[in-house]
């Protein structure tokens, strides 16, 4: 009997060592709460914001690319977007191709459901962010994301991408790529708003987006897409 | 038609580096090692009975190492435990946190219990720190009567019951990750969990032959004939089993010709050309098989170590050419990415040549402390 009771000494006080550091790992919602950074915005509520791009305005200029580099302290070898350009055709029948690319804010983002720790996430104004506190840097959102759009930025660590210059567009200002767009190709907006110039822009001429058999829903839209553009 | 237009985007690199290659074939190792152990004490089968000790311990060993290669590759290494603690249940990856602890539990408390008579006696002839080391693993028990020994024997049964499935899981959640990212085309198919897990039982019984030859020639002792023969028959089986599946994967895709197959093709027949088509099938596979298929060959631990470890290079090219391969694609579907595993660094051949090191020296460790041919301290439960 001295022996069992001596078991069972071991195992209750084994148990209670295990449940005390598992309740201790747990750390409670409210804490998490109010550690919330950027997943809701009071100045975009009520919108949903998109882009689309006319690749016939598009001169291949690259001032677009520059410009969120410099807004966004993108670091060196990695982009939040970029301008593909490509030379088609036989000459003399030749074109041009310029295709800029960016993160495409995806209505159903298969790069958030994958974060292992909710890093990433969509917000109501239609935004995909990430949580750069959050982020283990598993890789595990690059791999899912169809387009390229997502990057380890080297300096701190973390997955990274375009955000439609949140921090701009809180202000009510236009992404900076946008904004310095030479041929007025990038057109941003509310897409829930029928008024806005991006929603008539869509309602009015073909559009495509990249890649529509995948699902994702991109909310970038573009006009005059080119065959063979990913 | 459209002109050469090879291209990649700007952010592509391959993320998933050799330290990602090495996490499903270490828990694949995880995986077919604890299944033959499951086979002894779960299905009684007799002529593995030999090996079930060894199979659990191999099993406990890299279970121990799996999480190694996963928190060496994060960007924020010191941010890992967030997995178990604000895990997203909607990724695949969040399922590691608790199957990993869960299945730990499960395998050690089942070594602890398959080994608590043997730690009771040591217990008693040591002296020092061994002697707090058995009697840790004693759990304070004294009773090594037949009846305390059936009822060690019940717990070991329960357990290696439980632990199927979750080995099933642990290692098929890795596939599942792969498999269900649509962005990649090698990477997407239903098949992938499947693969993963036939060619982890492959390695795994594969990696227990050369454990055993190698742990009874340790221990001054030959390799029982009947032992090799009978793991090489369930190897063969399972080779075979892990082929087909992955043929029948190739052959749809080739097959059907969708838009991604100009691209994937190039892939597995070029830039995998050497790890694909001679890594994986013909000396990972098909010379294995026609080894396996001579009964002289089955028998003899030599030929059998020779051709286990053919097989296991072979599972580790096909986690190479999943996981890097696969990567090599770019998205625009119309270039390749390059990799070369650096030597010395963070994620490099020698992080790798550590990880397999440690577990040399993990196998060493726990197969002195447990000792794995005394199974006459094994009661038979059932039948």
């Amino acid at each position: 009997m001295a022996e069992e009771s001596s078991r069972r000494n071991f195992l209750r006080s084994g148990l209670a060592v295990a449940a005390t550091a598992g309740s201790l790992l747990l750390l409670p919602k409210s804490v998490e709460a109010a550690r919330e950074s950027g997943r809701s915005s009071t100045s975009t509520k009520g919108k949903h914001f998109a882009m689309v791009i006319d690749m016939e305005k598009c001169i291949g200029c690259d001032a677009c690319t520059v410009s969120c580099k410099a807004e966004n302290v993108v670091p060196m070898g990695v982009f939040r977007t970029w301008v593909e350009k490509h030379e088609r055709g036989n000459f003399p029948n030749i074109r041009l191709s310029f295709a800029p690319k960016l993160c495409n804010q995806c209505d159903d983002p298969p790069c958030v459901p994958v974060c292992p720790v909710d890093a990433t996430f969509k917000r109501e104004d239609g935004l995909v962010l990430i949580d750069y506190d959050k982020c283990i840097g598993c890789g595990y959102c690059i791999q899912a994301c169809p387009y390229g759009a997502r990057y380890i930025d080297h300096e701190r660590h973390v997955a990274d991408k375009c955000t439609f210059c949140v921090q701009r567009i809180e202000q009510g200002l236009a992404p900076a790529c946008v904004e310095t767009c030479v041929g007025g190709a990038r057109v941003f907006g509310d897409i829930s708003d029928p008024q806005s110039e991006l929603r008539k822009i869509i309602d009015t001429q073909p559009i495509q987006v990249l890649r529509p058999a995948l699902g994702t829903k991109p909310q970038v839209y573009y006009v005059g897409l080119d065959v063979g553009v990913a | 038609m459209f002109g050469p237009m090879e291209y990649v985007f700007p952010n592509e690199a391959v993320e998933w580096t050799i330290l990602i290659v090495t996490y499903p074939f270490v828990t694949g190792l995880v995986a077919g090692a604890f299944i033959v152990s499951a086979l002894v004490y779960v299905f009684n089968q007799e002529k593995f009975k030999p090996v079930g000790r060894l199979a659990l311990i191999t099993s406990l060993v890299f279970l121990f190492l799996s999480f190694l290669p996963l928190v060496a590759h994060l960007h924020q290494p010191q941010r890992a435990i967030e997995i178990m603690t604000r895990p997203n249940f909607s990724s695949a990856m969040a399922a590691f946190g608790y199957i990993y602890l869960f299945y730990l539990i499960v395998a050690m408390v089942e070594t602890i219990f398959l080994f608590r008579v043997n730690s009771v006696q040591r217990r008693d002839s040591s002296s020092g720190i061994l002697k707090i080391v058995y009697s840790l693993l004693s759990l304070g028990t004294k009773d090594i009567s037949g009846e305390a020994m059936s009822r060690d024997m019940k717990i070991v049964r329960l357990l290696a019951v439980i632990g199927v499935p979750t080995a099933v899981l642990f290692h098929g959640y890795v596939g599942f990750i792969f498999g269900a990212v649509k962005a990649n085309p090698i990477w997407s198919t239903p098949l992938m969990p499947v693969i993963f897990l036939m060619s982890a039982i492959v390695s795994g019984v594969a990696l227990l032959i050369v454990v055993y030859v190698g742990s009874s020639y340790f221990s001054g002792k030959k390799p029982l004939e009947s032992v090799v023969s009978s793991l090489s028959v369930l190897l063969g089986w399972f080779v075979l089993i892990d082929v087909s599946f992955h043929g029948l994967e190739e052959l749809y895709r080739a097959y059907e010709r969708t838009a991604s197959w100009q691209i994937v093709e190039q892939t597995l027949f070029g830039q995998l050309y050497w790890t694909h088509i001679w890594g994986e099938f013909i000396l990972g596979s098909f010379i294995p098989l026609a080894l396996i298929a001579i009964p002289r060959i089955r028998r003899s631990a030599k030929w059998m170590t020779l051709t286990s470890i053919l097989v296991v290079g072979g599972v580790f090219s096909m986690r190479w050419n999943v996981v890097i391969g696969a990567q090599l694609i770019s998205r625009s579907g119309q270039g390749f990415l390059t990799y070369t595993p650096p030597l010395i660094g963070r994620e490099s051949v020698l992080s790798v040549v550590a990880i397999f090191s440690m577990s040399l020296f993990l196998l060493i460790l726990l197969t002195s402390i447990f000792p794995w041919r005394d199974e006459t301290k094994e009661v038979r439960t059932l039948g």
